[in-house]
């Protein structure tokens, strides 16, 4: 809980990139800049004004200014715990990649339809070049009012998404060509959790940082491996005392048991509302989306659960009060409504900031509806 | 001992990215019907020739109108939709679900839309097509009480689009890819359906059929495929135990998916025929082809476009009688 809060909420990381950072500045972006700084509460937003109208600013402080207003847009909305809604990252994949050593971007593959990605390949043994994200988090701390949670890509992720050209070339020696590339993925995934992710997790925590978050998207892409990924997990946080939030999306759940049950984090945050009705009610017939959580129970499930409340995927703005039916049925499900932390279903990056910020709205009003019931107001 | 008679590739091939675009453009109606149609023939024209040029004995289009292995049967059969967005196997890749929302039935020819048939006009082509049991397990069935009937409906609306096809020349080969086969070992009950269905497609299609197996262990679905009439039995050697395979007395012709297709490695051709021998030492077949493990659009363009070639070269190391 934050600060013993019943139902404290948080978000996932990302918001859309803010109004002003683009290549040429409009007078529509500036008149942007007014409203949301003065919505958003945000210190000094003339002078940000003022270097947009005069051009005479740099990049960096463009990105300083558009992580100011994602931390403020979190902060006015009411989230117990914020962030800087990635603004200075390109994207969870390639933002990662790109800070280590001895990997190649070798084109872009397909997701899905049209739709594409810049895929990386390995190329060497795996090591960190850069820690943007040290930056990244200094700034939130520093001008964060609320409790600040940083996000990074997980090991699994990175590892899945990514080709591998050097660690099944060095256990080329096995016969067996299943068995060389099973080994060879195992390898891979260690050294991008040891190499790749733990020495961030370290500094950041050497620095201040007291809550994480990792993305793990992919986590059950290869429901095999979950066993695996959850002894990789356990190692990377080892001696680290932070608060480790798990974010897994659009995922089959039933895949990450039994092995979840031994995952030493504090919380899983797992996306639901996608799958949900958007009529209100607390019956198993309407909310749907949250009939999984039979299975977190039934399984003796113990963590935090960092709930999908708001469906990131539309434009659709969820009332308080199906924000409140939500987190009251998923209270109900899960049996212990001390476990329930209502969130979003992942990143808000694809919907505008308009949309986001009426969502925001109805994720912490909701919280606050579900609170007065459960505290007996 | 059988020898190495064939090498082809075994479905869609990665699309460039000019060709991605303009079908982006397409899409918003920026770019007319016949400008994307004709870039979309250059590009299979291109891969077509790369194949003959590399020396495969089978050529395929590339698929490259082809959304997924799905798409084209669920835009046109009737009884079927296209619906949301589902993970495709293990694979950070996805494919839209068909809905089956009423009674299948054989509308109106579509392939030929998604084909390009002139590029294979001349040469010895093969269709690549999803099994009716594999799309039926990967459709969301909203209509037909028994899984049993959706299945032998999609066989002869499939067996049926093959026909009105009109038996091409280029058409030496009728490939179903079926990576639900090899998901987990299928029950006995699957195992008939599944057999039934290409038996049905058999008696009226005179083509060689392969099955090609992928993104699991052909071991699960081995006996099964022993009891139905195909001539070509492919499967993934990434992931296939062959100490387990050894179990069986193979009396077809082995497609040996080799070169990993969702990994930019670039094996060498030294370490592909070690690894070509041990399954020929462990395996015993009456022939055996070569071929990528599985589609190659998990690659950007230039290495698929790479790994036909080392296709190529491995074929001609061991070529007919050349090789053992």
């Amino acid at each position: 809980m934050v600060g013993g809060k019943l139902f404290p909420t948080q978000e996932i990381g990302s918001l859309k990139k803010a109004p002003f950072l683009r290549r040429t500045i409009t007078d529509l972006q500036l008149r942007e800049v007014r409203y949301w700084g003065e919505l958003l509460n945000v210190e000094n937003y003339q002078r940000l004004q003022d270097a947009l109208s005069r051009g005479n600013y740099n990049e960096k402080e463009l990105y300083d200014w558009a992580a100011l207003y994602a931390i403020r847009f979190f902060e006015s909305a009411g989230l117990d715990v914020v962030w800087d809604g990635e603004q200075r990252r390109s994207e969870m994949y390639e933002y990662a990649m790109e800070q280590m050593a001895n990997i190649r971007f070798v084109g872009r593959v397909k997701v899905w339809d049209l739709e594409t990605y810049n895929k990386a390949s390995v190329t060497g043994e795996i090591s960190l070049r850069e820690r943007r994200q040290i930056e990244e988090f200094l700034f939130a701390k520093k001008h964060a009012r609320r409790e600040v949670k940083i996000p990074l890509t997980g090991p699994y992720t990175l590892t899945d998404w990514s080709f591998d050209e050097y660690y099944v070339n060095a256990r080329r020696d096995i016969a067996d060509v299943r068995e060389r590339l099973k080994r060879s993925r195992i390898d891979l995934l260690y050294d991008v959790a040891r190499k790749g992710v733990a020495p961030l997790i370290e500094e950041l925590y050497r620095l201040g940082a007291r809550r994480i978050q990792i993305d793990e998207p992919a986590l059950t892409t290869k429901e095999d491996e979950v066993e695996t990924f959850v002894d990789v997990f356990n190692e990377m946080r080892r001696g680290i005392d932070a608060v480790f939030t798990v974010h897994i999306c659009y995922s089959d759940y039933s895949l990450l048991f039994p092995h979840i049950l031994e995952l030493k984090a504090e919380e899983l945050s797992i996306e639901c509302a996608n799958r949900d009705r958007a009529s209100l009610g607390t019956s198993k017939d309407v909310r749907t989306g949250y009939e999984i959580l039979r299975l977190f129970r039934e399984s003796g499930f113990d963590k935090r659960i960092v709930l999908g409340t708001i469906d990131v995927h539309t434009d659709f703005i969820e009332t308080p009060e199906l924000v409140r039916d939500r987190i009251i049925y998923a209270s109900r499900v899960i049996g212990n409504a001390d476990q329930i932390v209502p969130s979003n279903d992942c990143g808000l990056r694809t919907r505008r900031w308009e949309v986001a910020w009426e969502k925001e709205l109805s994720l912490v009003k909701g919280a606050n509806l579900a609170r007065e019931i459960y505290e007996g107001r | 001992m059988g020898s190495v008679t064939e090498s082809h590739l075994v479905g869609l091939h990665a699309r460039s990215e000019g060709l991605m675009k303009l079908m982006r453009l397409g899409r918003e109606g920026k770019v007319s019907f016949e400008t994307l149609k004709d870039h979309l023939t250059k590009e299979a024209l291109s891969l077509v020739e790369l194949q003959s040029s590399a020396g495969l004995t089978r050529v395929v289009d590339g698929q490259l109108a082809w959304h997924d292995l799905l798409r084209p049967i669920s835009e046109n059969v009737e009884g079927l939709k296209v619906g949301p967005l589902a993970r495709w196997f293990d694979n950070n890749v996805f494919y839209k679900k068909p809905i089956v929302h009423s009674r299948i039935s054989w509308n109106k020819p579509f392939l030929p839309d998604y084909l390009c048939s002139s590029c294979l006009e001349g040469r010895r082509g093969k269709l690549v097509i999803a099994d009716p049991f594999t799309f039926a397990k990967l459709s969301e069935n909203n209509y037909y009480r028994s899984f049993d009937d959706l299945v032998l409906d999609l066989s002869e609306a499939i067996a049926t689009e093959i026909i009105k096809l009109g038996s091409p020349r280029w058409l030496s080969m009728l490939q179903f890819s079926s990576p639900v086969l090899v998901k987990a070992r299928l029950k006995s009950d699957d195992a008939e359906l599944f057999t039934e269905s290409i038996n049905l497609i058999k008696r009226r299609v005179s083509v060689p059929i392969m099955v090609h197996t992928f993104f699991g262990d052909l071991t699960n679905a081995l006996p099964l495929l022993l009891d139905a009439k195909v001539e070509v039995i492919g499967f993934d050697l990434t992931v296939t135990d062959l100490k387990k395979l050894r179990e069986y007395d193979i009396d077809r012709t082995l497609c040996v998916g080799l070169i990993d297709a969702r990994n930019s490695y670039m094996e060498s051709e030294d370490q592909l025929l070690k690894d070509l021998s041990r399954v020929i030492d462990l395996v015993p077949a009456r022939a055996y082809h070569i071929s990528p493990t599985a589609d190659l659009e998990f690659l950007p363009k230039d290495l698929a476009d790479e790994k036909v070639r080392l296709l190529g070269r491995v074929f001609k190391r061991v070529g007919g009688d050349g090789w053992r």
